[in-house]
């Protein structure tokens, strides 16, 4: 499969597990098509509902590929949007650095999914100072 | 990082920061666009009362849970909605004596959402006097207030996802105090874990207005602390998923 359309299907994957998913009965673990569903560690997600936020990440040949939930949620213009002006204690950009540092010990991490790209320095996600870009 | 990048500007000032306020209101404005202000859906409360027998007799736990349902409409298409539902409470115990205690947890085998969507998968459809078929059967959902067992499997109340459990998912601990010790328990052979002539009677739940159950740390007192513990994934069963593992106990409270 094309790389680019099997990574955006990843980046819908992340709206069909977990709490409020789109999709029914799939589960947090496995695998979906040649990528395997990296493991939560205990409580990882501890906050995640109330915060609106979601994330998911996946090894597939030889990278991690982190998939998060865009806009999907009431919550998402109080916990994320506010981010992007510099907020940057918005509850969801905390989680999601936090678990991309959770994981970015595998070399490689492409971040997909998100309704705007945050930049990478120094091993933190830089949000307000990054360009924001619509998928 | 590979495939699409985007790069740091200068570390001069963004001009986005003097804009605090602006978005803000924005985000405000298109908070409002996508509720939806006719949502009819109340918040409602449950009681999950689980039945178990024993040598010793008949032996019960309850919960109380609370649903909060909410209807949101996409602005960019307003005839496309979807509906999150948020549950507040904590798993049901029953305390089985020497044999331990069973929790009936906030999530099925195959569902996180599980305590916040059951009540309504109960309900018979209908319609409301709009013909709006989700608030029909939300309206019966709210008149369910005499127990109702819940069945193994979804079969009959979900048919598109007959496979998935009906039933929360049960575990015990090995001790009360080690959150790595916990064991799943098979709810159609409770004397597997707990001894020959312990057995599931049922597991009902009804709609009522008593208080939403607390004080589940009193029994788990790791709840608050698991991230400090320096537990790992594998430290834990391969069968019990540990993402949201506190929040299999207690839920928003």
């Amino acid at each position: 499969m094309d790389r680019e359309v099997f990574l955006s299907l990843l980046a819908l994957d992340s709206y069909n597990r977990g709490y409020n998913a789109a999709v029914g009965d799939l589960d947090e673990s496995g695998s979906i098509g040649t990528a395997t569903i990296r493991p939560f560690e205990p409580d990882e997600q501890d906050g995640w509902q109330a915060a609106g936020f979601y994330a998911v990440a996946y090894e597939w040949n030889g990278e991690t590929v982190i998939s998060y939930r865009g806009t999907n949620d009431l919550l998402d213009p109080f916990t994320g949007w506010t981010i992007g002006a510099g907020f940057d204690g918005a509850s969801q950009a905390g989680l999601a650095i936090e678990f991309y540092e959770a994981v970015r010990g595998l070399i490689g991490a492409i971040l997909i999914g998100l309704s705007f790209w945050w930049s990478v320095r120094h091993n933190r996600i830089e949000a307000n100072r990054a360009i924001a870009t619509d998928i | 990082m590979r495939g699409r990048t985007i790069h740091n500007q200068s570390n001069s000032r963004s001009p986005l920061v003097g804009c605090k306020w602006i978005t803000v209101l924005l985000s405000s404005w298109l908070l409002l666009a996508a509720c939806n202000p006719f949502d009819d859906t109340p918040t409602y409360r449950y009681r999950m009362t689980v039945e178990v027998d024993t040598p010793e007799g008949l032996k019960t736990g309850s919960s109380v849970i609370e649903v909060d349902t909410h209807m949101e409409t996409n602005p960019e298409s307003p005839s496309s909605q979807r509906i999150n539902r948020s549950a507040m409470g904590e798993a049901a115990m029953v305390d089985l004596g020497e044999r331990g205690i069973l929790f009936a947890l906030l999530r099925s085998e195959d569902d996180v959402d599980f305590a916040a969507r059951i009540m309504f998968l109960l309900a018979p459809k209908g319609l409301d006097k709009n013909g709006d078929a989700f608030l029909g059967r939300f309206a019966n959902m709210l008149e369910l207030t005499e127990p109702v067992e819940l069945p193994a499997t979804q079969e009959k109340i979900n048919p598109p996802l007959a496979k998935m459990k009906g039933r929360p998912m049960l575990v015990t601990f090995g001790d009360l105090v080690d959150p790595a010790s916990v064991e799943r328990v098979d709810p159609d052979d409770l004397a597997a874990t707990f001894g020959k002539g312990v057995s599931l009677r049922r597991i009902t739940v009804q709609i009522t207005r008593d208080r939403v159950t607390t004080g589940i740390e009193k029994r788990l007192g790791w709840l608050s602390q698991l991230k400090g513990m320096n537990l790992s994934r594998s430290d834990f069963p391969d069968d019990v998923p540990v993402g949201a593992f506190s929040e299999m106990f207690r839920k928003g409270n």
